[in-house]
């Protein structure tokens, strides 16, 4: 529940599953990119960087209910915005375990509905 | 309602087009900020906004700051879209000028009330803009609006080096007419006239009550024999006016008008006032000609000839 709540991400498009089909295969094919961004950002040990990067990740992940990954986006946003990049390596980690089980949750979802 | 979507992120974006449209709404769709300030600049400016608050180029709080400092005439709603709840956010975005926020993500139901909120304040608006620049009784431009547009088009007039025309026209006697029939037959007859005058006009002429009944209206891209041709049609066509009245007892009132025309040159920098006056001398010029003609200002000689008024007098 807490990677992904199907119901309260379909309560955000009203029921429609079709939209929600489209938004859900947009975000499996931004999810690399957005991560490589944050990756380069980690990498390059831009503050800045992370948190704009973050913070659209987060914006992306908001329209699905998916408690885990948002949390964890959130987090390095923050540690962005407060130039904490020696914790951000960390946080990444998490993120991208969270990531990798939403991927599953919502590919497994993508077949059911 | 025009509606502009600003937002980086792809899936909110989407998810406010397919909202959005299904509500009818027209709908522009913008990445970030710098973008949707172009289109803030355009002929194609929405009504209302709703811009996502962080993104690159150009965030949401700066493009509504932005927009407040403009010098646009008609007011634009702006919703500013956030995943923050932060009280000190909520206060930096209202201080920016944001009528709304919706707090991301957002609910379908929640952004459809919200953006009916900042459609029943635009429609509130234009209500208000149309009465304040209308002549109640007649339907015409008042005067202070008609002065306005005639601004924008000396501008325009300028920018695309084309003249323009405006034509001056007073119903002849119509003091005769309220003292014979009363004011409400009177009012008749100013609301008849202003017709026959814009049936007479394209959709981009524009005819304002300049005085009693004293009317104005501007022909852009109109040189002074175009001008004089519109004129004649119009005298001509107000002679056939018939304004009779309900209880049919007396006969239908009949009127004349005089009309001055002048045009405007691009490449001078006459000043609106001046225009207005040689269109007002070349009126002058027609009622001591005898009225119910048409005078051009170039030679402010009659354009057309017409048999005397005192043949013509009639009960306007």
């Amino acid at each position: 529940m807490d990677t992904f709540d199907l119901s309260k991400a379909l309560e955000i498009v009203d029921g429609d599953k079709d939209l929600f089909q489209e938004i859900a295969k947009m975000l499996l094919e931004n999810l690399p990119h957005d991560l490589e961004r944050i990756r380069d950002a980690i990498t390059n040990n831009d503050a800045h960087m992370l948190e704009r990067a973050a913070h659209s990740l987060k914006g992306a992940i908001g329209n699905f209910s998916a408690k885990l990954s948002f949390e964890a986006a959130n987090r390095l946003e923050k540690l962005g915005k407060e130039n904490k990049m020696a914790e951000a390596q960390e946080a990444f980690k998490e993120l991208e375990n969270e990531i990798a089980a939403l991927e599953v949750e919502l590919n497994r979802v993508l077949m059911e509905i | 309602m025009r509606v502009m979507i600003v937002e980086d992120d792809p899936i909110s974006r989407h998810l406010l087009e397919t909202f959005l449209g299904e509500l009818g709404y027209e709908i522009i769709s913008t990445c970030d900020g710098l973008e949707a300030w172009e289109v803030m600049q355009g002929s194609e400016a929405p009504s209302l906004v709703i811009s996502d608050w962080m993104m690159p180029a150009m965030d949401g709080v700066e493009l509504c700051e932005r927009i407040r400092r403009m010098d646009k005439p008609d007011y634009t709603y702006f919703i500013l879209l956030t995943a923050k709840g932060d009280k000190k956010d909520v206060i930096k975005g209202l201080e920016s000028g944001a009528d709304d926020f919706i707090i991301k993500p957002f609910d379908r139901g929640e952004l459809k009330f919200r953006v009916k909120i900042g459609e029943r304040i635009i429609n509130l608006e234009h209500r208000i803009t149309q009465l304040a620049n209308t002549d109640f009784l007649t339907g015409a431009l008042n005067r202070r609006a008609f002065m306005a547009r005639m601004e924008e088009e000396i501008s325009r007039s300028i920018r695309k080096h084309k003249e323009f025309s405006l034509i001056l026209t007073d119903i002849d006697h119509f003091k005769k007419v309220n003292d014979t029939h009363g004011h409400q037959v009177g009012d008749l007859v100013l609301q008849k006239f202003s017709t026959e005058l814009s049936e007479n006009m394209r959709p981009y002429d524009f005819v304002g009550r300049y005085g009693g009944e004293e009317f104005i209206a501007c022909l852009p891209d109109t040189n002074m024999e175009q001008a004089g041709l519109t004129a004649e049609r119009m005298r001509l066509n107000v002679e056939s006016i018939q304004c009779s009245f309900q209880d049919n007892t007396s006969l239908p009132v009949q009127i004349t008008a005089s009309f001055g025309v002048a045009s405007f040159k691009p490449t001078s920098d006459e000043s609106l006032d001046s225009i207005i006056k040689r269109a007002d001398d070349a009126l002058y010029m027609a009622k001591s000609e005898g009225r119910n003609r048409v005078c051009a200002y170039h030679n402010v000689s009659s354009i057309t000839k017409n048999p005397p008024e005192s043949s013509n007098e009639q009960a306007g």
